[in-house]
């Protein structure tokens, strides 16, 4: 018994967390670099198929990327370079692609930070609206409301956004990356579609708290129902809406994808599907670990700060 | 309340176990008609399209919705319409394919996982939670990189990022099946792990399955059409839903009902789908 106590500490949970995350972004390093091992036929000739290029260029491409040494070799070059920060260079261009990374992201982080407060705030909203009055009518409206977030697609309700204060009012810019403006109709679209999950586990958690006996002693004393929902109830029901917020978190890194061509915006979303368009590989393998190691780290962040809010939940 | 028969897993049988809860919902009907339409709309393309869906009408560039094209015309003349309905087809049959390919594929691991020993489960485990680290749409995207775009590639694609979800939740179930009173009993009776697991745990994990592949198929709708959408699936001139709101964007500002159809066909089904699979979901 005493062992195991012993073990159920922060420090130790810490030190699980971080060794978890650590093979995780190893394993997510080795899966982008297999890719491209894994195109059908010949890497360099599949590559450069689109470009009807000579044998020349598939030889030279060939060594470019090291394909003609062996395999581990390759791996270890590989995990070498990304340690120094080299994500290699793009075959469209010729430009390295952390430089073509670095000069994407902050359009994207932009997006996604914006889109995800607006998240909360809405999913946070319809949530705790869900669950006030079970079955009255602003409920359900709430609730009609957060599963429409998760049907719509975001590039409809994109497109109707710009039919109507684009095409229509003429108060918003349809595309492009200038200014506060440009931002607004991308970020209300996507956080839009990650509110509703927000929602439906705000509402679900919050009614299974507020059936909880401390909730009915809270009442007992003569507490009101928003007294009880905001302060009693609320602090409990976040933990796990904190968990699903990080969750949605890495999936906005993923929908700023399609906003991004919704709206003709500049991005990293831009970047790889322009690259997937012309297999353009090491482009493709540089955006992907860059937002599957973003995604790999907010959830470690999630973990520890829902750990550190609810050390009840104990360290295992 | 009563208890139903349904409570007992398995006890009824897992179909007549998601009947009963639906029977019980009136959102269930909602999506039940929603899913039904969009079924219906698809398999009886060819009997309810008024025209053909390639067919171009030069009279009808980005006609307004007529008596002869009743949802209007898209740039090259052709009736949105008929090609909705066509469309619906493309989308709901590469969507069907990709979940049906992530629910067996996803389903195996699961239950291999569950009655590998200690160090294989836990290998599978990690490659589960490897693939969960990617974003699912970058999972697609990925995929479609690697085998060209395409309808292939998007059946593929939508089809691996959801194998996690289902290896996941099976391990899990059969995990917990796995120590009942009732399997302890079998391998007593000399039940090999094949046995067990084809006569045992397979048949617990079919319930909580459904109500998975009901809510994998919503948001394997909207990944088919967002790869559509993104240029990646079908090619010019078939009709999909995600390429139809690719071709009518261009014409947004002259042509809406161009983009209004297709959107909202994807809108409706995926609602249904969403409240089909609240009403099954325990």
């Amino acid at each position: 018994m005493s062992t195991e106590e012993s073990q159920a500490t922060f420090p130790a949970y810490l030190r699980r967390r971080l060794l978890t995350a650590g093979l995780t972004l190893l394993g997510v390093a080795t899966v982008t670099f297999a890719l491209i091992h894994l195109l059908p036929g010949d890497p360099a000739e599949t590559m450069l198929a689109r470009a009807g290029a000579s044998p020349e260029a598939v030889a030279a491409l060939r060594t470019g990327l090291g394909l003609d040494r062996p395999l581990l070799a390759q791996y270890l070059g590989w995990l070498g370079n990304l340690a120094r920060g080299h994500l290699g260079t793009s075959l469209l261009n010729g430009r390295p692609v952390a430089v073509l990374i670095a000069e994407q992201f902050p359009h994207t982080l932009a997006l996604a930070l914006t889109a995800f407060s607006w998240a909360l705030l809405l999913g946070l909203t319809l949530g705790v609206i869900g669950a006030w009055r079970p079955g009255g009518w602003a409920a359900r409206l709430a609730t009609v409301a957060a599963v429409g977030g998760i049907a719509v697609p975001v590039f409809w309700s994109g497109l109707l956004l710009i039919w109507l204060f684009s095409v229509r009012l003429g108060w918003l810019p349809p595309a492009g990356a200038q200014g506060v403006r440009s931002i607004i109709m991308p970020a209300l679209v996507l956080g839009y579609s990650s509110a509703g999950p927000v929602a439906r586990l705000t509402r679900a958690t919050l009614l299974e708290v507020l059936a909880q006996p401390y909730i009915t002693a809270a009442r007992a004393k003569g507490l009101n129902r928003r007294q009880v929902v905001l302060r009693h109830a609320a602090a409990n029901a976040l933990i796990p809406v904190l968990t699903v917020a990080g969750l949605q978190l890495g999936f906005l890194l993923g929908g700023t994808v399609v906003t991004e061509t919704v709206f003709s915006r500049p991005g990293l979303g831009r970047l790889l599907i322009d690259a997937i368009i012309w297999r353009d590989l090491p482009v493709v393998q540089g955006v992907a670990l860059v937002v599957a190691g973003a995604y790999v780290l907010v959830n470690l962040t999630v973990d520890l700060l829902a750990g550190w809010l609810n050390p009840a939940r104990g360290w295992e | 309340m009563k208890p139903r028969p349904g409570e007992i897993p398995g006890a009824e049988g897992p179909v007549r176990d998601l009947l009963w809860r639906l029977a019980r919902q009136p959102a269930g009907w909602v999506g039940l008609v929603l899913v039904g339409c969009a079924i219906l709309g698809a398999g009886l393309a060819p009997w309810l399209a008024p025209h053909p869906p390639a067919e171009i009408h030069l009279d009808a560039q980005l006609a307004p919705p007529t008596a002869d094209h009743p949802l209007g015309a898209d740039f090259f003349g052709r009736d949105i319409a008929s090609r909705l309905l066509y469309g619906g087809r493309a989308t709901l049959a590469v969507a069907g394919t990709a979940v049906a390919l992530a629910a067996s594929v996803g389903t195996a691991i699961g239950l291999v996982a569950a009655i590998s020993g200690r160090w294989l489960g836990q290998l599978w485990v990690g490659l589960i939670d490897l693939l969960l680290a990617f974003p699912a749409l970058l999972l697609a995207l990925v995929v479609v990189a690697l085998l060209g775009p395409g309808p292939r590639a998007q059946a593929v694609a939508v089809g691996v990022a959801g194998i996690p979800l289902y290896a996941r939740l099976t391990r899990s179930v059969a995990l917990t099946l796995r120590q009942m009173l009732f399997v302890d009993a079998a391998r007593a009776l000399g039940a090999g792990p094949w046995h067990i697991l084809r006569h045992h745990l397979l048949p617990g994990v079919v319930t909580p399955l459904l109500a998975l592949i009901t809510v994998n198929t919503g948001t394997a709708i909207l990944s088919v059409a967002a790869l559509g959408f993104l240029g990646l699936g079908s090619a010019p001139p078939q009709a999909e839903w995600g390429l139809m709101l690719f071709e009518g964007r261009q014409y947004l500002a002259v042509a809406p009902w161009a983009s209004l159809a297709p959107g909202l066909a994807i809108t409706l089904t995926v609602l249904g789908v969403t409240l089909l699979g609240d009403a099954l979901t325990p």
